[in-house]
């Protein structure tokens, strides 16, 4: 199996006070892959995928270590070089996509100039191809869509839509932080359905979530962080059948329903 | 103790092009809640599980229809009387940062429902306060701190104890335990199950979550589209569910365990 991205002794500091808030954190994310991160809130999932990205404020983070992309280290790259990568080959889905849309401006709109800010396409092209990746999305009456301001869509439907635009540019690797957390439960299985097929595109992903349910539907390989810690790793088998550490078997306890509940 | 009929909610909007339209946000609910019992409301977003909640709760008015509370009208009850029925009927809301004022010390919001509705002296007060801060399982120097600097499950906790500190005898949770972490949500849950015991309240548990309703309740209420399709008393597998879009809300449900197409 091969690396599609490398992570070595990652280490994210406070500028302020030098406080840690991320660890030595060290993983692969393969080929075709999806790596789950788990953990609760503060342990650090977050940052290490925002870190990845280079989405962290200089002057309140001190990113160190190395995140092997392609034979790069994206951390030690220029600010232009970076902008070639992100989006285009490297694409993020936040957790609210009700914050990360432009409130003032039409979908449409967003989507040509995603896709014109790296692709030499004319504005038709892109609109052409926006339209049909939200249909390749579920997604019905397209070009209402299109024209819509997001205030106007549900949660569910900005998550589809922000999905799409991840996908239009063709990434080799998605970054999901808590993408399905503030979703309906049949929304969340549509999304994470989605998820698997942009595996099978040959697509890795990374999923951070406090969920072992959204771990156990589509990861092959688990990390477990706490305190800004990895705590335990291993494959998605390994984890729920042989957890290590006491706090993995805690995580894998809140889960509701007792075990004889069979999920039709 | 509680009889809802043939309950309706109309909204009036404008569509795009400024035509009147009317939303029926809750659309002819019947429904008993007795004394002592559990009960859950599940729906995804837009269902109109929280207006409901709201006209129940007399926040804002039905357009039809009747709430009974101990064979009484609602409707006919005096400013008063309305007043110290608000004293049986307490509130737990998905946002606890937003549900306490930010300027006042969380001893305060404890204090405010008890000064509302009953009166004690200070000494009095004081250690009801603290009684009701050791029921939610927090320390006692939270009362010293302001809602900012507690974490969400620990604002739910004060949100609680604010709710029981009158010993309503109905209490709604909407989405009470939405937007916490697994653990935190399976802590609050257990707390609420243990303070059941003690209180002797009913409870009417408004949730997304299909686990979440059947984890707490034993009688549950499935709406869709401002309407009940499905009433489920003594609840005991995932099999009493017969209603077709109840099922969609189980095949929704996450996986306890990885599928075995996982393992590579």
């Amino acid at each position: 199996m091969s690396n599609l991205l490398e992570i070595r002794e990652l280490n994210i500091t406070l500028v302020e006070n030098q406080r840690p808030i991320v660890k030595n954190v060290s993983f692969n994310v393969g080929k075709g892959r999806i790596l789950g991160i788990i953990g609760e809130s503060g342990s650090g999932k977050t940052l290490t995928s925002k870190a990845i990205m280079r989405l962290l404020n200089e002057k309140i983070f001190t990113v160190k270590g190395q995140v092997e992309f392609r034979g790069n280290n994206l951390l030690q790259m220029s600010e232009r070089e970076i902008e070639g990568v992100m989006g285009k080959d490297i694409s993020m889905i936040m957790q609210n996509p009700m914050t990360a849309f432009d409130p003032m401006m039409k979908i449409g709109k967003q989507i040509i100039e995603t896709v014109k800010a790296h692709l030499p396409l004319s504005k038709k092209q892109a609109y052409d191809m926006g339209v049909q990746q939200l249909k390749k999305m579920n997604l019905n009456r397209v070009s209402e869509i299109m024209n819509s301001y997001p205030h106007t869509l549900s949660g569910g439907m900005l998550q589809r839509i922000m999905i799409a635009i991840a996908l239009l540019l063709e990434p080799r690797i998605i970054i999901a932080d808590e993408a399905t957390t503030a979703l309906d439960v049949s929304t969340q299985s549509i999304i994470l359905d989605e998820f698997k097929k942009i595996q099978d595109k040959g697509i890795s992903l990374i999923v951070v979530t406090h969920d072992f349910g959204v771990i156990a539907k589509v990861a092959n390989d688990v990390i477990v962080m706490k305190d800004g810690e990895i705590i335990e790793d291993g494959t998605v088998h390994e984890i729920f059948y042989n957890p290590k550490t006491e706090y993995t078997k805690e995580l894998l306890k809140a889960r509701l329903l007792a075990d004889e509940v069979s999920y039709a | 103790m509680l009889e809802v009929k043939e309950l309706c909610k109309q909204y009036t909007g404008r569509d795009k092009k400024g035509r009147k339209t009317t939303i029926q946000a809750v659309d002819n609910v019947s429904f008993i809640v007795e004394r002592n019992k559990s009960y859950a409301l599940v729906g995804e977003s837009g269902s109109g599980k929280s207006t409901l909640a709201r006209l129940i709760t007399h926040i804002e008015m039905s357009t039809s229809g009747q709430i009974k509370i101990d064979n009484k009208d609602m409707s006919k009850m005096g400013k008063r009387e309305l007043r110290m029925k608000r004293a049986d009927f307490q509130m737990v809301m998905q946002d606890g940062q937003s549900s306490l004022d930010p300027r006042i010390k969380i001893y305060d919001s404890i204090a405010e429902p008890i000064r509302n509705f009953s009166s004690i002296n200070k000494k009095e007060e004081k250690e009801k306060i603290e009684n009701l801060t050791q029921k939610v399982e927090l320390p006692l120097e939270v009362l010293n701190r302001f809602p900012h600097e507690l974490s969400g499950g620990q604002q739910k906790r004060i949100c609680i104890a604010r709710a029981i500190s009158v010993r309503p005898k109905f209490i709604i949770f909407d989405e009470a335990v939405s937007g916490l972490d697994v653990t935190v949500r399976k802590k609050i849950l257990d707390l609420l199950l243990r303070l059941r015991n003690e209180l002797k309240s009913t409870y009417f548990f408004i949730t997304h979550d299909i686990d979440v309703a059947m984890y707490i309740a034993k009688n549950i209420l499935v709406m869709k589209d401002g309407q009940i399709v499905e009433q489920i008393e003594n609840i005991k597998s995932f099999s009493d569910f017969k209603h077709e879009y109840s099922q969609m809300l189980i095949k929704s449900l996450l996986p306890k365990l990885p599928s075995n197409t996982q393992r590579k």
